[in-house]
């Protein structure tokens, strides 16, 4: 991947601009400017595999899914290698979702360096639980030394409070977004956190809940993890529509263009 | 298409049977990777603690679990893979010392079991 990068960005991105402009909103424009970080599509069949070595499609409603491709650009493919902890790809014929069992099911990426997040964070992720009053992860960067969350969306069906949102835990010290209301149970949102490096905001259908700290920087290599917050516990029972992670913050207009794509994958129009 | 992935497990394996258990899971399952299926005891009925995992499958496992017949190695086991442990777990399993049931809600089914989530010091 490093070999080829310097020799196709020239060429493409100038491209990736013009085709863009005026065009429908197409997530890959994030990443322009080689942008590090994932794009995550369960609707895109041609990105799903069973097998983490990618060498078995997913086809059906029901099938694992042991590799998911990362449509970024940057290779930072999502995997599973252990059967039983293989989320499943569903669909009712209309939309699709990745879905985990609130159980064991997860899906991670390979590490990434800590210094590719010091300029700003932007994950963002239309998801829901199948499960009341419980915390559920559904997007994170992991710390893969101590296997601790650094910044993670959760979805929070318990009454709380709190009622928690995202955090910022750069340097192991909590910064939640909290909710004044609870999330209910099988109902689909789009959950977004945006750091600029200094301060991480946190979006809940597009609407600002809270604005926390995020000034402290990783120390340790990251990698992504999706439907749990950390190793050992929180996973989500629940459908994930759609999942983009970004190494810098988005302008209001990237982040509402990039919202309402992944809510459109839920047919949810903000 | 139709997936051929038709039926669902939950499994739970006391902390003193995870290893044997996991050399069962590697047997049943698609992927070397499966030797550590079992890994936290994250449950708990109070007295054991427990490792839980929930997926999907394909009849042939659960026909091969209902009928208690281990089938032959599949090529993807790993050379830590022994298939005496394999057996071993089967024989807990017959002796209800692994918990075992297929196609169910998965967290129905722990609380039926009296299993609830090990609460850890991570604030939340």
């Amino acid at each position: 991947m490093s070999l080829i990068q310097p020799a196709i960005r020239p060429v493409i991105r100038p491209v990736i601009r013009s085709v863009f402009r005026g065009s429908a909103f197409n997530p890959l424009s994030l990443f322009a400017n080689g942008e590090q970080g994932a794009w995550y599509d369960p609707s895109d069949l041609s990105t799903l595999f069973q097998d983490d070595a990618g060498t078995t499609p997913v086809t059906a409603d029901g099938d694992p899914v042991g590799l998911m491709l990362d449509k970024s650009g940057n290779g930072n493919d999502a995997t599973q290698s252990t059967s039983a902890a293989r989320p499943v790809y569903r669909t009712d014929g209309t939309l699709h979702w990745l879905e985990g069992d609130g159980v064991d099911d997860f899906m991670v990426t390979a590490s990434l360096s800590a210094s590719l997040f010091t300029a700003g964070v932007f994950l963002s992720a239309c998801a829901e639980s199948a499960t009341d009053e419980v915390f559920s992860g559904l997007l994170s960067l992991q710390d893969t030394v101590d296997n601790l969350a650094r910044v993670v969306l959760a979805v929070d069906t318990r009454s709380g409070p709190p009622i928690r949102h995202s955090n910022y835990a750069a340097d192991g010290t909590d910064r939640w977004v909290d909710l004044t209301a609870k999330i209910d149970p099988n109902v689909t949102a789009v959950f977004t956190a945006n750091s600029d490096g200094s301060q991480m905001e946190g979006f809940l259908d597009s609407v600002l809940q809270e604005t926390v700290e995020s000034s402290s920087t990783f120390v340790n290599p990251l990698r992504v993890e999706v439907l749990r917050q950390q190793a050992g516990g929180s996973y989500l029972q629940g459908k994930s529509f759609g999942m983009i992670v970004l190494n810098r913050e988005l302008s209001p207009s990237e982040r509402e263009e990039t919202e309402n794509y992944v809510a459109q994958k839920a047919g949810v129009t903000l | 298409m139709t997936t051929e992935y038709t039926h669902t497990l939950t499994i739970a394996v006391p902390s003193t049977l995870i290893d044997r258990a996991n050399h069962l899971a590697c047997l049943m399952g698609e992927s070397a990777a499966d030797i550590g299926t079992f890994r936290q005891a994250a449950y708990t009925d109070g007295t054991i603690n427990y490792a839980v995992a929930h997926t999907v499958c394909k009849q042939v496992v659960t026909d091969a679990l209902a009928a208690m017949t281990l089938p032959p190695d599949p090529d993807h086991v790993p050379v830590e893979y022994v298939r005496t442990e394999a057996e071993a777990a089967m024989s807990a399993i017959k002796s209800g010392d692994i918990l075992v049931a297929a196609n169910v809600d998965p967290h129905a089914q722990l609380e039926v079991w009296g299993l609830s989530q090990i609460q850890t010091e991570e604030a939340v």
